[in-house]
């Protein structure tokens, strides 16, 4: 009996330190495990922020040709604006002649003729414009893919085995892994010129408050020239001073999609997914996604000498 | 016969012995060992929670989302952290001169000569959120007399984490007198 109560005594501290080593050795797992799938949200969210910010920075940067040959516009979608709204204008300006012709010097033949051309001129000017800003929505988020992919193809190599913590590569999300969008509320670069007093009536409807086109609507001309289109989108303008906004990263509350489906992006949301398995004690499988919202650079400002008439010598 | 009263006085040594080393090794050790685990997780979420703030629009949108906050404080609750106050300031700081800086509390102005556009520059803006708040040990004890923070008491704390201020551009839809620029989003 004595020898009994002996051995039973003994055995309690060892009990004891086996129950708290084993409380201890499972609050650790579960630390590291909860430690393992914070650090990799955050590994994937960087990925995503900055897979987004070099898609967004591309958006409205130079064209490729533009840059083999060493020139860095950096502002392709902001002079597509300004040329589209800037068509319009001459398009309106040559009909006003055509007619102003017609009135009022009718028997002369040669006005006539050149005013004809030059209506036909900026009208072709207008299509042709269309054509490539349907053409640039193509590029740009071709451009803007290819790089996020290739990124992510060298991100995608880094894959992180501990003990504790498998992270698989990060990869697209399936369905809308790349969406391209604007910032929302964000009108155009394009304002209103005060000049253009033959406008000012027509531009209501297509002109915000701040004095600038809105993004997304077809501000179309009424009369014969109705049928042209002339579609801005949406891009932060540039400054008096000339000061470009910078390539930045948004919040999702601030992200939209772009109104039309052929508008301009200048926003780039890219959602990315990983494989996490958690290997020590409860082995469990998660997947993490995690989205980066960048919007591209804003519109440069317009070179003065760019818009002004230049006078040629004879 | 002798073994048994040596026995029997183990065991009656060993309780209370089991009850002072629980009361004043055990428990202070954990209520202090909580203390590191608690403040990261506070560090860590107010640090997210700045870089989320950092990317909104205008500053008064990041007031408002400062404001707004539930969900964090909430989830620091449950940790054992409360929140007592929160602030948003701007720091600016010369870019190739770090110890010409200013810290602007918002929503105060950023002064002329702080700005983007401003000769002296260029400069790192940084939104900084310091948080008061109380870290409260693993098994909070009440006593009568004053406690002692981090055991007794929670433990008074503040942390300062910081996030570069994202938009650096210009709000064009401010109003503005004809001529003049656009104000900058941080200085709406």
């Amino acid at each position: 009996m004595m020898k009994k109560s002996r051995r039973n005594n003994r055995g309690n501290m060892i009990i004891i330190v086996a129950v708290v080593l084993c409380l201890t050795a499972m609050a650790l797992i579960v630390g590291m495990s909860f430690g393992g799938l914070y650090f990799a949200q955050n590994i994937l969210q960087n990925y995503a922020n900055e897979l987004a910010l070099n898609g967004a920075t591309v958006l409205n940067g130079s064209d490729t040709a533009e840059l083999s040959q060493g020139i860095n516009t950096a502002n392709r979608e902001g002079q597509m604006n300004d040329m589209i709204m800037r068509t319009r204008e001459l398009v309106r300006d040559s009909r006003e002649n055509m007619d102003l012709t017609e009135q009022e010097i009718q028997n002369n033949a040669g006005f006539r003729s050149l005013s004809d051309q030059l209506l036909e001129e900026a009208t072709e000017s207008a299509k042709a414009m269309e054509v490539e800003r349907k053409r640039l929505k193509r590029v740009s988020e071709q451009e803007a893919t290819d790089l996020i992919k290739n990124r992510l193809a060298t991100i995608s190599k880094m894959n992180v085995k501990l003990p504790w913590i498998q992270m698989s590569s990060p990869r697209l999300f399936r369905l809308k892994g790349i969406v391209f969008g604007q910032v929302r509320g964000m009108h155009s670069n394009v304002e209103q010129l005060s000049e253009a007093n033959n406008l000012q009536r027509e531009d209501q409807n297509y002109v915000a408050a701040n004095k600038h086109y809105n993004a997304g609507t077809n501000a179309r001309l009424e009369g014969p020239e109705a049928n042209l289109d002339f579609k801005v989108s949406s891009l932060q303008p540039a400054s008096l001073t000339k000061e470009v906004a910078p390539a930045r990263l948004i919040l999702p509350s601030s992200f939209a999609l772009t109104k039309g489906a052929d508008d301009l992006s200048s926003a780039v949301q890219v959602s990315l997914i990983m494989d996490v398995r958690t290997t020590i004690g409860a082995v469990t499988d998660h997947q993490i996604m995690v989205r980066g919202i960048a919007t591209t650079t804003g519109a440069s400002a317009l070179r003065r000498d760019d818009s002004e008439f230049t006078t040629f010598e004879q | 016969m002798s073994t048994k009263r040596n026995n029997k006085g183990s065991l009656a040594e060993f309780g209370p012995a089991l009850l002072i080393f629980i009361v004043f090794v055990f428990v202070p050790l954990l209520d202090f060992g909580t203390l590191p685990i608690r403040y990261g997780i506070a560090y860590n979420g107010l640090n997210q929670f700045i870089h989320r703030v950092a990317m909104a629009e205008k500053m008064s949108d990041a007031e408002q989302m400062l404001r707004n906050e539930r969900s964090l404080i909430k989830f620091l609750m449950t940790c054992g952290v409360e929140v007592t106050q929160a602030r948003l300031d701007l720091r600016i700081v010369n870019k190739f001169n770090q110890e010409k800086q200013v810290v602007i509390p918002e929503p105060s102005p950023v002064p002329k000569e702080w700005q983007p556009d401003a000769p002296n520059g260029p400069f790192l803006y940084y939104l900084v959120l310091t948080t008061d708040m109380k870290i409260s040990p693993l098994f909070l004890m009440s006593v009568p007399w004053e406690g002692i923070p981090g055991l007794t008491s929670p433990c008074a704390v503040t942390i300062a984490t910081s996030a570069p201020w994202e938009n650096l551009g210009r709000d064009p839809n401010a109003q503005i007198s004809p001529g003049a620029d656009y104000p900058y989003y941080m200085n709406e």
